[in-house]
C-alpha cells in the first residue's frame, strides 16, 4: 500500500476550494471541516446561535432569572447588577456568516466588584444528552472542543469553565481567552479531554455539566492556585483562578457571545442543520411562553367559589420537568369572561398541582363570578407577562 | 432575594411552594432547578418569608 503526502489537493486552475490535510490530518473539503470524529457534527449546546428568545421580553429587557436568549442563563448576585439582551448581527459582524444572526449581550452597571459579585452566563447540559454524544468522558484520550464567538467593548481576558456534577466534590475544567482585543469579535477554541475519574453518567434529564462563561467572579470564589487547562475539583471558595475584572468595573461596558458549541473531538465543527419544527420542540422542553401583552387568550377557567376562578393548561408535549411560573404582578390585567360580561381580576398564581404536562392557575384577586359558572380567559393589559421555565441551566 | 411562602388558595394551608422576588412560583418539585436552589438557599441558613393570612370565609 501506497501513501500520498500531500497538505493541499486543488483544482490546476483555481485555489478556491480543494481538500486541505493539517498536521493531524484532519480534513477540510472546499472550506468544510471534516467530523473528527463519529458524531462531531452534533453540539451539546442549545440555542448557540442566540436565534431563540422565549420568554416574551423583548430584546434589551431580559434581566436575573429572565433569559434573554434561551437555555443561557445571565446570573449574578442582585437583580440590576448587570443586565442581559439580545443583540441583532448584521454582516459587518465576524460570526454573521456562520449563521449567527443574534448575540447574547451582558452589560455591566460598573460597580459590582466585590467578593460577593459574581456576573457568570451559563448552559446546563443534561446527562441524557452527553451519553448520546459520544464522549468517552472518563477517558482522557477522548476529547470535546469548546468553542465560541466573543466581543468585549473592554480589553481583557476571560475565564471559562466546564463544571461536571458529581458525588461531592463536582469536578471542574478551566481556561482563559487570550486578552480581547476591545470591539473585535475573537473565535475562542479550546479542547479538554475526558476526566478519568468521573463517574457513569446516567440518562437523566438533569444537568450534568455546566458550560460558564465567568465574566467576573469575585474574590469569595476565586483562587488563585487553581490552575488552568486540568479537571480540578470543585470548592466554593475556589471555582476558579481570578478573574479580570474591567468589565465588571466600567459602567456600559457589554461582552457579546455567540456561535457557541461543544463538539466532540478536537476541532471546531460546523452547524449541524436543525428544521425549525425540532429545534422549536426542543426549546419549549425547558420553556413555554403563555402570555406578553393584552389580549392573549389562555384558556377556560372555572369558578369556584364566588371569588375564585381555576384554569387548568395542558402542556403539549410535556416541558423537561415541573416548570416554575414567571407571572408578572398586575391588579384587574386579566378578564374573564362569563354570562355576557367580562371579570377583570388580578394576575394569577401558579397553584403547587403543577406537573411537567399540565398547570393550574389560580384567580383569587378582585375576582367576581358565580360558583359553577365558566368563562374563558384573556389578558387585558401590556404588562401582563406569563412563562413557564423548566430549564436546567 | 426574598422568598415568600404561599398557601393554597383552596383549602387556605400551606402550599408547597414559594415566591421568588414577587414574580416567580416555585413548586416543591426535585426536578424543578429554582427549588433546588431554594433548598440551597434555606441550607445557608435563610428563611421565607410567611405566607399571608388566608381570607376570612365567604
Amino acid at each position: 500500500m501506497s501513501t500520498i503526502k500531500v497538505n493541499r489537493i486543488e483544482n490546476t486552475s483555481t485555489t478556491d476550494g480543494g481538500v486541505s490535510i493539517d498536521v493531524n490530518g484532519h480534513v477540510t473539503i472546499d472550506g468544510q471541516q471534516m467530523p473528527t470524529e463519529g458524531n462531531s457534527n452534533l453540539n451539546l449546546i442549545h440555542n448557540p446561535h442566540m436565534g431563540w428568545s422565549s420568554r416574551g421580553f423583548a430584546n434589551g429587557t431580559g434581566r436575573k432569572g429572565v433569559f434573554a436568549c434561551d437555555r443561557w442563563n445571565g446570573t449574578w448576585l442582585n437583580q440590576d447588577d448587570f443586565t442581559q439582551s439580545r443583540l441583532t448581527l448584521d454582516a459587518s459582524d465576524d460570526p454573521f456568516d456562520e449563521g449567527n444572526r443574534h448575540a447574547l449581550r451582558i452589560t455591566s452597571t460598573g460597580n459590582h466588584t466585590a467578593a460577593g459579585d459574581y456576573c457568570w452566563v451559563q448552559q446546563g447540559i443534561s446527562g441524557g444528552d452527553v451519553l448520546n454524544f459520544g464522549w468517552r468522558y472518563s477517558n482522557s484520550n477522548s476529547y470535546i472542543t469548546v468553542s465560541f464567538w466573543i466581543r468585549s467593548s473592554v480589553s481583557q481576558k476571560y475565564i471559562v469553565t466546564i463544571q461536571a456534577v458529581e458525588p461531592a466534590p463536582d469536578r471542574m475544567y478551566s481556561f482563559v481567552t487570550d486578552t480581547l482585543v476591545a470591539g473585535e469579535w475573537t473565535l475562542v477554541t479550546k479542547t479538554i479531554p475526558g476526566d478519568p475519574t468521573s463517574t457513569q453518567l446516567l440518562r437523566t434529564t438533569a444537568a450534568r455539566y455546566y458550560l460558564r462563561f465567568n465574566l467576573f467572579s469575585g474574590s469569595d470564589f476565586t483562587d488563585p492556585s487553581v490552575s488552568f487547562n486540568t479537571w480540578y475539583d470543585y470548592a466554593t471558595d475556589a471555582r476558579t483562578p481570578d478573574v479580570d475584572n474591567t468589565f465588571a468595573s466600567t459602567a456600559n461596558a457589554t461582552v457579546d457571545i455567540t456561535g457557541v458549541m461543544i463538539n466532540l473531538g478536537s476541532l471546531r465543527g460546523a452547524y449541524k442543520m436543525m428544521p425549525y419544527a425540532e429545534e422549536q420542540q426542543l426549546m419549549a422542553l425547558f420553556c413555554r411562553n403563555i402570555a406578553e401583552g393584552e389580549h392573549y387568550a389562555l384558556g377556560m377557567a372555572a369558578y369556584y367559589t364566588n371569588t375564585a376562578a381555576y384554569m387548568t393548561m395542558p402542556l403539549s408535549p410535556r416541558m423537561r420537568g415541573t416548570p416554575t411560573a414567571f407571572i408578572a404582578a398586575g391588579t384587574n390585567t386579566y378578564d374573564i369572561f362569563r354570562s355576557s360580561g367580562a371579570d377583570s381580576c388580578d394576575s394569577p398564581a401558579l397553584t403547587n398541582n403543577a406537573r411537567p404536562w399540565c398547570v393550574e392557575f389560580s384567580f383569587t384577586g378582585n375576582v367576581s363570578g358565580t360558583a359553577g359558572q365558566a368563562g374563558f380567559v384573556r389578558t387585558d393589559n401590556t404588562s401582563c407577562r406569563i412563562f413557564l421555565d423548566a430549564d436546567i441551566s | 432575594m426574598t422568598y415568600k411562602l404561599l398557601n393554597d388558595p383552596l383549602t387556605g394551608e400551606p402550599a408547597n411552594m414559594v415566591v421568588l422576588d414577587g414574580e416567580f412560583y416555585v413548586p416543591f418539585a426535585e426536578d424543578n432547578t429554582y427549588y433546588q436552589r431554594y433548598l440551597e438557599w434555606l441550607a445557608e441558613g435563610n428563611e421565607p418569608l410567611p405566607a399571608d393570612e388566608p381570607p376570612a370565609a365567604e
